[in-house]
């Protein structure tokens, strides 16, 4: 006994649509998923949009193909021209100024965050200075630095969290009896990639503060 | 016996009708734009959120956009930045099939039979649809690139106003820092013994490259005033540098209170 069938009639001018957004779709989701990269997104939507290009090239090419008059297909063709020139111009203008914004955010949370160093790093070293008497024959500054700042060890943070996040750090570089230095890092940008802190992360602001018998003094690694 | 009206599209009539596509598009337009800054814009709102995304779905470019801008934020907030989500990622990859793969031959094939063989019923629909998954991206993009130029120099401008100030005030900071280990030092070692007066500003910190920095010093009271070398808005535009403008920031402070900071111009 023959199984039924279901035949389903469409017209010639359907089917060839059809078929043409069938070859969209495995065109243009095919370079998607081959160039997909989670991290590098626009390189993903980049190369998807250069494939749905050429697919619009290759479609108007077909869709305006005589009897269409040469007229119409010329001013076809020019008005797909112009919207690509536009669409390509304003998606690499998108892109373009995207990416400037990411930098410029960077940069900022840089100069914000060599600030907040400054000004949190500083007040640790001052009571360490204000703390020694004025009259005073040799006081150990790495002696009156643990005194003020209990439990500091060289080469590791001192400094409690005071919020969830917050990512500044004092970590002790140098404690003798002449010398005492705090380099203060954070998770923000610094000038050099490649600079490593001393808490073994690349590319991070550092900067460091040293109070000798002469008063504090201040530098910027990264 | 009965006539037959010939309906194809005339190449006279293409004009006309263009121009009428053109102008209800845009109108089409600025609606679908109220819309889903009015009704999906909600930022605290969750699932107001992912409507937004998904109405902005037809405008791949932005969604892209979007997320270098959120994954900066994340960074300057000390978070490592998120990969782009699966749900992203389809929304992304469905505005550009929409436009291109549906849209467009739905279109095209619409305006052939129009153009070759006259009017049919389903012909208007399908001009409809293809024109609203393929021009909603098409129309928006002119428009949108200029504002986004204009939108650019704006944060450029006060970026660069906002960037210099920063820096003044990290210079001062620095200033007040060598000030009061000054007043803090014995007079006899060539300190203030308790005030500032008779505070040289180093010499090294008179000048930067954005300002230049004068004390005035009355006994426990400093005052330390930043004036403009260059434009601040020139920091970040393309613009020559202009004459610096006189916005100034001043600072006081004292051997025991944090340093007081005043602004004068668009530093305020």
């Amino acid at each position: 006994m023959a199984s039924p069938t279901i035949t389903i009639e469409i017209s010639r001018e359907i089917a060839v649509v059809l078929v043409w957004i069938l070859a969209g779709v495995i065109i243009i989701g095919g370079t998607f998923i081959a160039s997909y990269d989670a991290v590098d997104h626009w390189a993903t939507v980049n190369a998807t949009s250069l494939a749905g290009a050429l697919y619009l090239g290759a479609l108007t090419g077909a869709f305006l193909r005589p009897p269409v008059s040469n007229r119409v297909r010329l001013a076809g063709l020019a008005f797909l021209a112009a919207l690509m020139a536009t669409g390509a111009y304003g998606w690499r203008s998108m892109e373009e100024t995207s990416r400037w914004q990411r930098g410029l955010l960077l940069d900022i949370r840089s100069t914000i965050g060599r600030g907040i160093l400054m000004r949190t790093i500083l007040p640790t070293l001052e009571a360490v200075e204000e703390s020694i008497p004025r009259r005073h024959g040799s006081t150990s500054l790495g002696r009156r630095f643990l005194d003020v700042h209990p439990g500091a060890v060289v080469g590791s943070n001192f400094r409690t969290p005071e919020w969830k996040g917050d990512s500044v750090q004092f970590v002790v570089t140098e404690l003798s009896d002449t010398a005492v230095t705090v380099t203060g890092i954070d998770i923000a940008r610094g000038w050099d990639s490649d600079f490593r802190n001393v808490a073994g992360r690349t590319g991070l602001i550092q900067t460091w503060y040293r109070l000798t018998k002469e008063g504090i003094s201040y530098g910027i690694d990264n | 016996m009965a006539s037959t009206t010939d309906t194809r599209l005339r190449s006279s009539e293409i004009p006309r009708r263009s121009a009428w596509t053109l102008v209800t598009a845009a109108a089409l337009v600025l609606v679908m734009a109220f819309v889903r800054a009015n009704v999906v814009s909600d930022p605290m709102d969750p699932e107001r959120q992912i409507a937004r995304q998904v109405g902005m779905f037809q405008y791949p470019h932005a969604l892209a956009a979007g997320l270098t801008i959120a994954r900066a934020l994340e960074e300057f907030s000390g978070k490592h930045p998120q990969a782009m989500t699966p749900r992203l990622a389809s929304l992304i990859l469905l505005g550009i099939l929409s436009t291109t793969a549906i849209g467009m031959p739905i279109l095209l094939a619409s305006m052939r039979r129009r153009l070759l063989e006259g009017r049919a019923p389903f012909l208007r629909i399908g001009a409809i649809v293809g024109f609203l998954l393929a021009g909603g991206w098409a129309l928006s993009l002119f428009p949108a690139t200029i504002l986004q130029r204009q939108g650019r120099a704006t944060l450029a401008s006060n970026q660069g106003i906002q960037r210099v100030r920063d820096e003044m005030i990290n210079s001062m900071t620095e200033i007040s820092l060598v000030a009061r280990g000054y007043a803090r030092r014995p007079a006899g070692k060539n300190g203030g013994g308790g005030t500032f007066d008779g505070f040289a500003l180093p010499s090294r910190l008179q000048r930067t490259t954005r300002a230049t920095y004068e004390v005035s010093a009355q006994e426990t009271t400093l005052v330390i005033t930043g004036r403009l070398l260059i434009d601040p808005v020139s920091v970040f535009t393309a613009a020559p540098e202009l004459p610096a403008p006189d916005w100034t920031v001043r600072c006081i402070i004292t051997p025991s209170r944090d340093p007081k900071f005043t602004y004068t111009g668009r530093f305020e």
